[in-house]
């Protein structure tokens, strides 16, 4: 059986393909390239385990089809807060109804899915740090800063629909993800902060390398004690040098990931900018 | 006068809202599936020359472009409702409520027709603020209760209106009805007066959920179909977001004992746990008041109805048709 990717040729898409791919998986990645890029994926691109197709997530009836042979989805695919903001109607349709149809067709063929949320869905919280049972304290619709949050909680909720009714579907809400290939402008930012040392106010509290990110989306995709769960995943430590950051929504409660999933980051952030250094030099060689 | 689409227009307030343009002089269609509108609501209005409708799914596109076509304005009402059908059936809720309005959009928006969105009170979520203000935060529990997936869909349904209108100068009005109340209303999908007065008239017991304490503020539906024309009269409105409601308080047990005393009912009045009624850890507002400054600055609307007189129309209504139901009233269909 064959695990599917969405979202696959995106930022942490591809580096959970190469995960997968370096595991010894079958591996389909489904991505439209609206703000994918297949040369993320130029390391394996010719990898006799991975299947790279160009569609539209929200074609319900390919991924029927799609699905028959597929055990495990991880469902990434989906527009991030500064799209969501400029194009509110596309975003809803890429991030609302593309999950919808994922999740139709994850029950037509009883398949396990991962699908990757995020801290946005948490809001303006007034405690910290976040358990994933904390109300979502949210702005009005009149700011369309606040439509990428909302529209992330009915995805979800769409995913626990389904687990309602015996689908093992298992939510991670990552905590601002940085590392090689993203294009979010957070890991730019970071780089920037580490030379001249300005702008950390506006930086996340919490950061998470990707290949850190990777290995809870993982360990999610076989643990059947999370199917049916939210669980946080992010930095829950304080990071040196970062005392006065206060973007982002806030530190995770981590207690969930350990005891469900036996997940802990292991990459902080020195380590992480050095290794997004390296291999963003890596990529550029290629 | 002007030719207006009513999506959901065999519902409770669509076909109030139909009737009243009707008055108004003006030609209406209605598009409905019938999936909680009923063929009664609108019967009546049948062999009016200027009114027109379609048992059709609003996610019809060939049908509803060619309504959006021949229409000036859209008043956008289609919706899964209540808070009982929402619990039971949250991927119902993202097609009717998500996927439907953007096809209400992108026909409009085609057409470059005018959208009146109704909106909910349940958009402010759990927020304990008195009153709510349009503005205001929203503070929903946790997502494992699908209790939060009406409020979000309709959040989502918000973003999208208010993209049309500052993306493509779509002009769109928002009007967020809270709790509404009069003849048609039924009790099938947890609405709580319907439910009291047919159990009043029976009288059986009055169920109130929780303590009774909760309160609520009622508008007749008449008073709220004249609000939201007034909105879609008001050129100022465009591209903005209004409450619309009644600012009259009153506790469920209150509520009870009125509805008691207008039927002159023999009802005696039981207390159900909220866990018996919905789902475990079911979360309930404890009120639930809208600031409706707005709406009166921008068009000078306050209700008129006395509750008194809803409540009797109401039962004026029940003991007439049932409900308007053809197999009767169901007052057993919330659990008891």
């Amino acid at each position: 059986m064959r695990v599917l990717v969405t979202g696959g040729a995106g930022f942490i898409g591809s580096h959970l393909v190469e995960d997968l791919l370096a595991q010894g998986q079958k591996v389909v990645v489904l991505d439209d390239l609206s703000t994918g890029d297949w040369a993320n994926l130029a390391s394996v691109a010719n990898h006799r385990n991975l299947t790279l197709l160009t569609w539209d997530v929200r074609d319900a009836q390919f991924l029927e089809n799609l699905l028959r042979n597929v055990a495990l989805v991880y469902h990434l695919a989906g527009w991030g807060p500064k799209q969501a903001r400029e194009d509110v109607s596309g975003a809803v349709s890429v991030n609302v109804m593309g999950t919808a149809s994922v999740m139709q067709a994850a029950m037509v063929n009883s398949c396990r899915v991962v699908y990757a949320s995020c801290s946005e869905v948490y809001g303006r919280p007034s405690q910290q740090p976040l358990r994933e049972d904390a109300d979502s304290q949210l702005g009005s619709p009149s700011e369309p800063v606040w439509a990428f949050a909302a529209m992330k909680l009915m995805a979800e909720l769409a995913c626990l629909s389904c687990a309602e009714r015996g689908l093992p579907v298992t939510i991670l809400r990552l905590f601002d993800v940085y590392g090689p290939r993203d294009r979010s402008g957070l890991t730019s930012a970071l780089l920037a902060w580490k030379s001249d040392g300005v702008g950390v106010e506006s930086l996340p509290r919490s950061l998470l390398y990707v290949s850190d990110a990777v290995d809870a989306l993982v360990l999610a995709g076989h643990c059947e004690l999370a199917a049916g769960e939210i669980v946080n995943v992010g930095w829950n430590r304080p990071i040196p040098g970062m005392e006065r950051a206060a973007g982002g929504v806030g530190v995770p409660d981590t207690r969930k990931a350990e005891r469900l999933l036996g997940f802990a980051p292991r990459v902080d952030l020195e380590e992480g900018l050095a290794l997004t250094r390296i291999k963003g030099r890596w990529d550029a060689l290629k | 006068m002007s030719r207006a689409l009513i999506t959901g227009g065999a519902g409770f307030v669509g076909s109030h809202l139909a009737e009243y343009l009707l008055s108004q002089g003006h030609e209406v269609a209605i598009i409905d599936d019938l999936s909680t509108g009923r063929l009664e609501n609108i019967w009546h209005l049948r062999d009016n020359p200027r009114f027109h409708f379609a048992i059709d799914s609003i996610s019809n596109e060939i049908v509803m472009d060619r309504l959006g076509s021949e229409c000036d304005i859209i008043y956008h009402l289609a919706a899964a409702v209540g808070v009982e059908m929402i619990v039971h059936s949250p991927v119902h809720t993202i097609e009717t409520n998500i996927m439907g309005t953007a096809s209400v959009f992108r026909v409009a928006n085609r057409y470059r027709r005018k959208v009146i969105l109704t909106s909910t009170s349940e958009i402010y979520g759990k927020s304990d603020k008195v009153p709510f203000a349009e503005d205001d935060d929203r503070v929903l529990g946790p997502t494992t209760r699908s209790r939060w997936s009406y409020s979000t869909s309709k959040a989502v349904d918000e973003f999208l209106a208010l993209a049309y209108w500052k993306e493509r100068g779509l002009p769109i009005v928002i009007v967020r009805l809270f709790n509404t109340i009069g003849p048609r209303q039924t009790g099938r999908y947890g609405m709580v007066v319907p439910r009291f007065v047919g159990q009043a008239l029976a009288n059986k017991p009055i169920t109130v959920y929780g303590d009774g304490t909760q309160s609520r503020c009622f508008a007749d539906v008449r008073d709220v179909v004249r609000g939201i024309h007034g909105l879609a009269e008001c050129a100022e409105a465009e591209g903005q977001v209004f409450n619309l409601g009644s600012t009259r308080e009153i506790s469920m047990s209150d509520l009870a004992r009125l509805v008691i005393s207008v039927t002159g009912s023999a009802s005696e009045i039981v207390y159900v746990p909220y866990d018996q009624a919905y789902e475990t850890g079911f979360e309930d507002m404890r009120r639930r008041v809208p600031d409706i400054s707005k709406v009166k600055r921008f068009i000078g609307w306050e209700p008129q109805i006395p509750l008194e007189e809803s409540l009797r129309a109401v039962a004026e209504d029940i003991r007439a048709h049932g409900g308007n139901s053809p197999s009767g009233l169901r007052t057993g269909d919330g659990p008891a």
